[in-house]
C-alpha cells in the first residue's frame, strides 16, 4: 500500500487539492442545488415562487461554506485536503475561530432559509418564523462575536474591508434596483428579494476582499 | 510593502508556525506579511522588530524619501 496516498497529516499536492476543491465544490453544489430544487418541486416546502427559491439556494450555500468550515476544524486532517491551509495543524491553530465562524455560517444561513419559507405560500407561519429566525439570529451573532475575539488583525482587517465593501455593493444593487423600479425600468423588489441581496452581497464582499488581497490563491 | 521577514525568519530557523507563536498571531497572517499581501499593524511590526533585534526600517522597505 502506498502510504503517502493515505497520509492524512500531509496535504495533498496542490494542483490535486486545487482539482478536489473545485470538483468537489461543484458537484456538491449541483447536487446539493438539485435536492433542494427537487425538495421545492415535491411541494413539501409549500408554494414558494422564484425569490423564495432563490433565498433558499443562497441559504444553502451559507449552510454549505459553514459544514465545510466547522468540519475542518472538527477534522484537521480531513480538512486540510479541502480548505486552503498550509497543512492539518494550520486548522489545529484556527480551530476556536474557524469552529465559530462555521456555526455562524449556518445560523446565519438558516435566518435567510427560515425567512423564505415563513408567509402566504409557505410551510412556517409568521410566528413561528420569527421566533426560528431569532433564535438562530443569536447564536449567528454570539457564533460570529466568539469568531471574532479568536480572530488575529489579519481576518478582523479582512472582515472589516468586507462589511465596507458590502455597504457599497447594497447601495449600488439595492439601491440600483430600487431607484430603477421608481424610474419604472424594473419591478419592485419583494422583500426576500432585498433579503436575499444583502445575504449573497456579504458572500461576494467577502470573497472580493480575499481576492484583492491575493488570499484565495492556493498555498 | 516589501519586507524582509521570510529572511529573519529563516535565519532564526523558525518555520512560519513557529513565528506566528511567538508573535501570538495566526500562521496565516504570517504567510500573507511574508508575501506582501497584507502590511501588518504598527504594534505588529514593533513586537517583530523587538523579536528580531532590528529596527522597523530593516524589517520593512520605504522607498519613500522626505522631499528637501
Amino acid at each position: 500500500m502506498n502510504t503517502a496516498s493515505t497520509d492524512l497529516s500531509q496535504p495533498p499536492h496542490k494542483g490535486r487539492k486545487l482539482a478536489l476543491m473545485i470538483g468537489g465544490g461543484a458537484l456538491t453544489g449541483f447536487f446539493g442545488a438539485l435536492g433542494l430544487m427537487t425538495l421545492i418541486d415535491s411541494g413539501a416546502l409549500g408554494s414558494l415562487g422564484p425569490s423564495r427559491e432563490i433565498a433558499l439556494l443562497v441559504a444553502m450555500l451559507y449552510a454549505f461554506m459553514g459544514v465545510l468550515v466547522g468540519f475542518g476544524a472538527l477534522s484537521p486532517r480531513l480538512g486540510a485536503r479541502f480548505l486552503n491551509v498550509q497543512d492539518a495543524e494550520e486548522l489545529r491553530e484556527m480551530k476556536q475561530s474557524l469552529l465559530a465562524s462555521g456555526i455562524g455560517s449556518v445560523a446565519f444561513g438558516g435566518v435567510l432559509a427560515v425567512l423564505a419559507l415563513t408567509g402566504p405560500g409557505a410551510v412556517l407561519a409568521p410566528m413561528a418564523g420569527a421566533v426560528a429566525a431569532g433564535v438562530l439570529l443569536v447564536i449567528a451573532t454570539l457564533a460570529s462575536v466568539r469568531s471574532m475575539k479568536h480572530s488575529d488583525e489579519l481576518m478582523r482587517t479582512v472582515s472589516r474591508q468586507a462589511g465596507s465593501t458590502a455597504f457599497y455593493l447594497v447601495l449600488l444593487f439595492i439601491g440600483g434596483w430600487a431607484a430603477l423600479s421608481i424610474f419604472g425600468f424594473m419591478p419592485q423588489p419583494q422583500m426576500i428579494d432585498i433579503l436575499t441581496l444583502i445575504w449573497a452581497i456579504l458572500i461576494i464582499a467577502t470573497f472580493g476582499v480575499c481576492a484583492k488581497r491575493g488570499m484565495l490563491g492556493m498555498r | 510593502m516589501k519586507n524582509r521577514l521570510k529572511e529573519f525568519r529563516e535565519t532564526h530557523g523558525w518555520s512560519q508556525g513557529e513565528l506566528a507563536r511567538r508573535l501570538g498571531v495566526s500562521r496565516q497572517t504570517i504567510n500573507a506579511v511574508e508575501t506582501d499581501k497584507y502590511d501588518p499593524s504598527l504594534p505588529l511590526a514593533l513586537r517583530m522588530s523587538k523579536l528580531f533585534g532590528v529596527p522597523v526600517p530593516e524589517l520593512f522597505i520605504d522607498d519613500w524619501e522626505p522631499q528637501p
